[in-house]
């Protein structure tokens, strides 16, 4: 790695709006880290369409399940978390059976703001510092496949939020834990996912100086996912001599195409204007759609880790 | 007469803020009263309807023959709104907004819209009594069903014990509520969790909110009878390439005792082309030489759309709700171009 590039946390959070291919791209990057021979754990915590059932196995729970060589994903799960942490992390198990699982507590928890996430980043900074030395399992990286934007902001920005309050005890000690996780830049990084579609691009827009100040550094890159690339090679040339054909032939093309420069206008736009506001830059990954067949979700993330290694290891 | 309700949910991406801004104004082009309110934390809502603003108050949007105002929801704005609202006579606002964890609680809840959203529906037609249609748009995949789910656990939620206990605690201190025995180990917890302070102020927030919190609830329980209506319609809404979630949400709707009125495919092609797209394929296979790259990249994504958009039909088709469609479209002259998808949704929509 050159000294160009700034390190890649290891944990890396996966950010971007709601559609954007948020999965695929966490699939793909952790595939790609377990090409180059990285043990990768790549973490769900969202309800979108889960990772595991691409590569032939059912949708991981709580627990690891191994994808393909070296790559395993999980699903995190609040009450699994809290069991863990309370149980085998605290040996608290009567405190935890009869007043942490209660219904009641429960249900304060849930709608307690802040909470759910305060746990996830305690979670994740557990599983890449503690687990190593409490379960023998260690993971060189983990992916992080996190909510959507509007969620994600404050994900990360919460811990800055609570540590106003007059909090002490537990709660004080693994807000410390996780300020420390998002505050090293070699623990942790964020990477964005980005659509050249108008209300995603405004999304992204808003996002990236956001997330900047929240961690106090810029994302380490951008994704721009299904990229419409070398398919549309000359933006200027609005009429391609062969579309006036093609439209005689067949009616209702001419919106479509100009639907593709559009495409190539705003990446153009959010790679100049966003990708010198992260540490290494935009990437365009190739929309699937202008491969000769149609390609499955397995097929799609390897040929996009295949473009990520060269990427992590020019 | 309660406003019909429209709910689009659906996956990421799939152009729900944009289809509920369609749907806003072709109803207002009809002629109706038409309130439109985002609650996705994104707030994309602005852009959809080509506005320089969006507030947590109505506004009204320019359109023809009708009224049009819309809105996002921001949760920390209507929560002071409440606040104040049921404090009118007392300072006792004041003291509330001083409290660290309302601060925190308002922050959270700007990413958490669905707690608050239920509410916020009701107080809208509250005072607005001459609204025709109310359309909501919310936050992509699943836990936007939080938002019709809520109001359950809301209600749970406050009339629990729990709720009661830590407002008692914040009114008078420990030593009145301390003769429920389960609550007095519930506060020693807390505080070994969260420390003593924390666990005072919690108390003190939950005391100073107990009005506000009533009227919630009673918006709360109003919206829970408002969803299951007959005249609410409950839209999810795909795209060719994102249906995986369509049937997950209506098993998760059926939980909740509801049921879409449709799954609508949004950004569908032209009938020209999704009818026999193919016929001009072979000639990419036949005779690749003749075609120029570019000309051979469009013609591929043309027709690997045409055949998503197929696949995602048919499966559509064995979910057992009716399927509408909305027109794929560039939004070049905004105003008439949601009208027009808007209209072309409306006509295969069943009204009620």
């Amino acid at each position: 790695m050159s000294s160009d590039n700034p390190p890649l946390g290891r944990v890396l959070f996966v950010l971007g709006k709601g559609g954007v291919g948020r999965s695929t791209i966490s699939a793909a990057l952790g595939a790609a880290f377990a090409l180059r021979g990285e043990r990768v754990l790549v973490v769900e915590w969202t309800l979108g369409e889960p990772i595991a059932p691409w590569f032939g196995y059912s949708p991981a729970g709580h627990a690891a399940v191994e994808i393909a060589p070296r790559l395993s994903v999980m699903n995190y799960s609040l009450a699994e978390t809290m069991r863990e942490y309370f149980v085998e992390h605290l040996g608290l198990r009567r405190l935890h059976e009869r007043v942490i699982a209660s219904h009641a507590m429960q249900v304060m928890l849930r709608a307690a703001p802040g909470f759910e996430e305060l746990f996830f980043l305690g979670r994740l900074q557990w599983l890449a510092t503690t687990a190593p030395g409490e379960t023998g399992v260690t993971w060189d990286r983990i992916i992080v496949d996190a909510p959507a934007t509007g969620h994600a902001a404050s994900l990360l920005g919460m811990p800055a939020h609570m540590s106003s309050l007059p909090a002490g005890g537990l709660f004080s000690l693994e807000l410390g834990r996780v300020q420390k996780l998002l505050a090293d830049p070699s623990m942790s990084s964020a990477l964005v996912v980005a659509l050249a579609e108008e209300l995603a691009c405004e999304e992204t827009l808003e996002l990236m100086p956001q997330l900047a100040r929240e961690l106090g550094r810029p994302p380490v890159a951008l994704f721009i996912n299904r990229s419409v690339g070398a398919a549309v090679p000359d933006a200027a040339n609005q009429q391609p001599p062969w579309l006036k054909t093609l439209c005689e032939r067949v009616p209702g093309l001419a919106p479509l195409h100009q639907e593709l420069l559009e495409r190539r206008r705003r990446e153009t736009m959010l790679a100049t204007e966003l990708g010198p506001r992260t540490s290494r830059g935009a990437v365009a990954l190739p929309d699937g759609l202008f491969s000769e067949g149609p390609l499955a979700p397995r097929d799609l993330v390897g040929s996009l880790a295949a473009q990520l290694r060269d990427w992590l290891a020019p | 007469m309660r406003p019909r309700l429209h709910v689009l949910l659906g996956g990421g991406g799939v152009g729900k803020t944009t289809l509920a801004a369609s749907l806003a104004v072709a109803l207002a082009r009809e002629g109706r009263t038409v309130g439109l309110l985002g609650i996705d934390p994104a707030k994309r809502l602005r852009t959809a309807l080509g506005l320089s603003d969006l507030d947590d108050l109505p506004r009204e949007v320019p359109a023809m023959d009708g009224r049009l105002e819309a809105a996002i929801l921001r949760p920390e704005q209507t929560l002071r709104r409440w606040a104040i609202e049921s404090h009118a006579q007392g300072g006792e606002a004041a003291e509330l907004f001083r409290n660290p964890f309302f601060a925190l609680l308002a922050d959270g809840l700007a990413a958490s819209t669905d707690s608050i959203a239920a509410g916020r529906i009701v107080e809208w037609s509250e005072r607005e009594p001459a609204l025709d249609d109310l359309i909501v748009d919310t936050a992509p995949g699943l836990p936007a069903l939080e938002f019709l789910g809520k109001p359950d656990k809301i209600l749970a939620l406050l009339d629990g014990r729990l709720f009661g206990w830590l407002g008692a605690h914040g009114r008078h201190g420990s030593a009145k509520a301390h003769h429920w025995s389960i609550p007095r180990f519930l506060s020693g917890s807390l505080v070994k969790l969260a420390g003593l302070g924390a666990f005072a102020q919690i108390a003190e927030m939950v005391a100073r909110m107990e009005s506000c919190l009533a009227t919630f609830g009673r918006r709360v329980s109003l919206a829970r009878d408002w969803f299951r209506a007959e005249t609410t319609q409950i839209l999810i809404v795909a795209s060719a390439e994102r249906t995986q979630e369509c049937a997950e949400m209506i098993d998760a709707l059926a939980k909740l005792h509801l049921r879409p009125a449709a799954i609508v495919l949004n950004r569908a092609l032209p009938s020209a082309l999704s009818a026999d797209a193919l016929h001009f394929a072979p000639a990419l296979t036949t005779a690749p030489n003749v075609v120029l790259d570019a000309e051979r990249a469009f013609l591929c994504w043309v027709r690997a759309l045409a055949a998503q958009q197929r696949v995602a039909l048919d499966r559509l088709a064995t979910i057992g709700v009716p399927i509408a469609t909305a027109p794929r479209a560039t939004l070049d002259g905004r105003d008439a171009a949601l009208a027009e998808i808007g209209a072309a949704l409306l006509a295969g929509l069943p009204r009620n």
